[in-house]
């Protein structure tokens, strides 16, 4: 009887012990990416609860945006083409390393868009102030970017500026997106661009 | 008998560990985790975007020109990080046409901002004179008006000379 009461328990002991490390691991498992940034919002906003859109989406807009990574303060004309003539520049004035991004939202249909020069991309318009007082002109490197190609309507094109690996004074262009399909639908928390097209429609902008 | 409920209770929980590694495992090889697929944001061509994390979520701030002046509003917008970025966002005159959007602008910020103050609106006048708009208003702070995902709107109203501006968050 003693014998059975002690197997009974330690029986229960196992058991409790099992679940306990199962709900461990769980934590875990919940906790682990949120720690290491696995779960990032576009993976949230995909998969749960869509909280914020981070591109325009469904919206007839493109969003640019331009992100300074470098040591350097940054003069970036970002261009853009509608189809009329002449095209736009919009003048992103010293942005610093601690501002670090800005950006642009374009009514849709833009054509081609890029920073610095539509047409050449090696003319470097873009102005990089260095902290000892040095300046240097930096060019994408890159043709525009084109609709249809590289990006659609509803997407965020990301001009990224860093500084390359090999030199400090060099700094490198690249070119990201994030797409529209990505961000489309109900967001349960503020949606600017919906915001934003409903008042453009509503004052005939 | 106890004992071999133990054993399948112990199984169960090692299936349920082993599901749930494989899951975690899956979760980052699948959507992005920094370690193991940094392309948080996709790249075009062969840009390299490494390490470069989404937003998350943005603000937009929005200028709206119902006038018949061409103006330019100078906007210093500061980030939680303590750095500051000067906006300067030209507008055309309005010219009622849908197609032709230069009569507004629209800035895109990360939610990382902590303020937005309007630091000047400078209207062309039909005589060519330049007429600087009140702006004397205190700055919006997040926690107060500002949080991620607002639409922070400046319309430019009224008729030349007399211009005014209005501010309001949505």
């Amino acid at each position: 009887m003693h014998d059975h009461a002690l197997k009974f328990q330690e029986t229960g002991t196992m058991r409790k012990v099992g679940s306990r490390t199962v709900r461990q691991m769980a934590g875990l498992a919940f906790l682990l990416p949120l720690m290491t940034g696995c779960l990032n919002p576009d993976f949230v906003n995909r998969m749960t609860g869509n909280l914020y859109p981070i591109a325009p989406g469904d919206t007839p807009f493109l969003a640019v945006r331009v992100i300074n990574d470098t040591e350097a303060t940054l003069e970036i004309p970002i261009v853009y083409d509608t189809g009329l003539t002449p095209t736009f520049t919009y003048l992103v004035r010293k942005l610093t390393p601690e501002a670090r991004d800005t950006g642009l939202l374009l009514a849709w249909p833009v054509l081609r868009v890029s920073v610095g020069d539509l047409d050449n991309p090696y003319n470097p318009l873009v102005i990089a102030n260095f902290p000892d007082g040095g300046t240097a002109g930096v060019y994408p490197g890159r043709a525009a970017l084109e609709a249809g190609v590289d990006f659609n309507r509803g997407d965020t094109v990301v001009f990224h500026f860093s500084t390359d690996s090999r030199s400090p004074m060099y700094i490198r262009v690249n070119a990201g997106i994030i797409e529209a399909d990505a961000q489309s639908g109900w967001f349960t928390r503020a949606d600017p661009y919906q915001r934003l097209r409903a008042m453009l429609t509503a004052l005939g902008f | 008998m106890q004992w071999r409920l133990a054993e399948v209770t112990g199984r169960r929980g090692g299936r349920l560990a082993l599901a749930l590694s494989v899951a975690l495992a899956g979760l980052g090889l699948g959507n992005g985790c920094d370690v193991l697929n940094p392309s948080l944001v996709g790249t075009i061509g062969n840009s390299s975007i490494a390490g470069l994390t989404a937003p998350a979520g943005t603000m937009l701030i929005t200028v709206l020109n119902t006038t018949t002046s061409p103006a330019a509003v100078r906007l210093r917008v500061t980030k939680d990080s303590g750095g500051s970025l000067d906006l300067s966002v030209p507008v055309a005159a309005a010219d009622n046409n849908a197609e032709d959007p230069s009569d507004n602008a629209t800035v895109v910020q990360d939610c990382d901002v902590y303020s937005i103050e309007l630091l000047s609106v400078a209207a062309a006048l039909p005589n060519g004179e330049i007429q600087q708009l009140a702006t004397d208003r205190p700055p919006l702070r997040k926690g107060l008006e500002l949080s991620c995902g607002k639409l922070v709107v400046i319309t430019l109203t009224g008729v030349a000379p007399n211009l005014f501006v209005q501010m309001a968050v949505y």
